[in-house]
């Protein structure tokens, strides 16, 4: 009990330390690039909760919703397909590796030059970025399946479907929740550019337009938003993944017992 | 008895050829199409005639060059601060408790979402593209030199202290060989994050660099240059996997898994 609250306040001493030496080595700042630190706070408080959240936060969050979900999906169909035909894999390899190096920056025009600035290039840019991580954990979680379960499989003439469904996929989940939790990270970030260049609207066109106008309290306050934003959707996807993989973790943790 | 027959190339070749033709054929058939042209798409060989004429093009190499540099110089800074925090944080339980929430809240936080503030302090030069670098690229080398030094073996750790080994001798003999695979790994990651948000500040900021290059041919709607500068950033990212791949090769050539049967 008593190490249980020593650890926590050694959690906390430093990230509580570093906020109140920020408060206080910026209270009287002059500086415009560094306002100090209750401003943000206060200037948050007013504009974000909750008049921004609706304005800003919330397109942005269902932007981020909308092309992380097309990237799950996507990436996993088009992982199974990949995964279960090792002849079409190795054929488009080249290919994916390609499209894969290529820094997304480099795609944006691309999509521009498709879509447009609106919404739709704002979701696909998303969409790209994130599905191949997803893709590619997928391929590999397929291919590293037991080849027990798949034999037993066969031999009570399972049909594939179901095999796809109740097999090969629980199996694989770990690897793609892996990839999932990076296409969700390089997810945030394609939002944030696609809005930084795209049509007016968003967290990452705020946080532009606020250092467009020198308005460094809004700025600061933005980037707040922002990381809230993605603390808590990586949260949230740590919570479901706790969930969906609780059979994965008393495994590893069995494991771990027998080796020790 | 059956004699095999060995074949002079290996079987995928020719299927990865094949689709690499298709998708080249088609892009060359939708460019030179109605809907390519409305779309202002150039067809693939307007594109590869552009990216010859951009290598005789010295601006070109010049912003080549200075997207290179920023992104060597973002690694080299990366490393230096990533490796021997990490490290320490790794071995010592309660720096590890201290940080982690704080590791946790910044590893998430987009680094691009900095770049006004770092396009106010430093203007649109090399050292506000290395700084969002740095700021993005140092994380997953933090955090994969943490988890290095977990990956020791307890057999090895109780050896060493069987034998009173000291501090240095147990962090030459016992933990760097056993974390360099994944600070190796941690390297790569960086070192994609490290090109991707070079390209990024320089695009989005207007430091030279080919990110500019990209957002001027956009600007200006010469669209053959965008999608040959498009095809020319693919072959970065592929050389410099191809160049971490080689690397590990030579660095941990005695690693099992670089000498495991592949």
């Amino acid at each position: 009990m008593v190490q249980r609250l020593r650890d926590i306040c050694w959690q906390v001493w430093l990230p509580v330390s570093l906020g109140a030496l920020w408060w206080t080595l910026s209270l009287g700042s002059e500086s415009i690039y560094f306002p100090a630190l209750k401003n943000i706070l206060a200037e948050f408080n007013n504009s974000w909760l909750f008049e921004h959240y609706w304005s800003d936060a919330l397109p942005s969050i269902l932007r981020l919703i909308a092309g992380f979900s097309i990237a799950v999906l996507a990436g996993i169909g088009l992982g199974v397909t990949l995964g279960l035909n090792s002849r079409l894999e190795s054929a488009v390899r080249p290919v994916i590796d390609f499209v894969r190096s290529t820094p997304s920056t480099a795609l944006l025009p691309l999509f521009m030059l498709f879509l447009g600035t609106g919404q739709e290039m704002k979701v696909a840019m998303i969409a790209f970025v994130a599905i191949w991580p997803i893709l590619l954990n997928t391929v590999d979680g397929i291919r590293a399946v037991e080849p027990t379960l798949t034999n037993v499989a066969k031999t009570f003439h399972i049909r594939k479907s179901h095999q796809i469904l109740h097999i090969l996929l629980p199996s694989a989940s770990p690897q793609i929740f892996a990839g999932a939790r990076v296409g969700l990270a390089i997810g945030v970030i394609a939002m944030v550019v696609s809005e930084m260049v795209g049509r007016p609207g968003g967290i990452g066109y705020f946080i532009l337009n606020a250092q467009r106008q020198f308005d460094m309290t809004a700025m600061w306050g933005g980037l707040v938003a922002l990381g809230i934003l993605g603390f808590l959707a990586n949260f949230l996807f740590k919570l479901v993944e706790g969930r969906a993989l609780t059979w994965h973790k008393g495994m590893q943790n069995r494991h771990k017992e027998g080796q020790s | 008895m059956r004699l095999t027959v060995t074949r002079t190339a290996p079987r995928g070749l020719l299927d990865q050829v094949a689709v690499v033709l298709l998708l080249g054929a088609t892009w060359e058939v939708f460019g030179r199409s109605a809907a390519g042209q409305q779309a202002n798409i150039p067809p693939l060989s307007d594109s590869l005639r552009q990216l010859l004429a951009l290598t005789a093009d010295p601006s070109f190499w010049s912003a080549l060059g200075a997207t290179l540099t920023n992104t060597g110089l973002g690694l080299l800074i990366t490393v230096l601060i990533g490796v021997p925090v990490g490290l320490f944080i790794g071995l010592n339980r309660k720096a590890s408790l201290s940080s982690s929430a704080l590791i946790d809240f910044c590893r998430f936080l987009p680094a691009v979402a900095f770049l006004p503030l770092a396009l106010l302090l430093f203007g649109a030069t090399r050292d506000m593209v290395v700084s969002i670098v740095v700021i993005s690229a140092v994380w997953p080398m933090l955090i994969q030199s943490i988890y290095a030094t977990e990956q020791s073996d307890s057999v090895l750790q109780q050896v060493s202290k069987a034998f009173r080994l000291t501090r240095l001798d147990v962090l030459r003999h016992i933990y760097l060989p056993s974390a360099t695979p994944f600070l190796f790994t941690g390297l790569r990651v960086s070192a994609s994050i490290a090109l991707l948000l070079s390209i990024s500040a320089e695009f989005l900021g207007g430091a030279p660099g080919l990110g500019k290059t990209l957002n001027e041919a956009l600007v200006n709607n010469k669209t053959e240059t965008v999608f040959a500068l498009v095809l020319i950033s693919g072959g970065l990212g592929l050389g410099l996997n191809a160049v971490m791949h080689l690397a590990r090769r030579r660095l941990l050539w005695w690693h099992p898994s670089e000498r495991t049967e592949k």
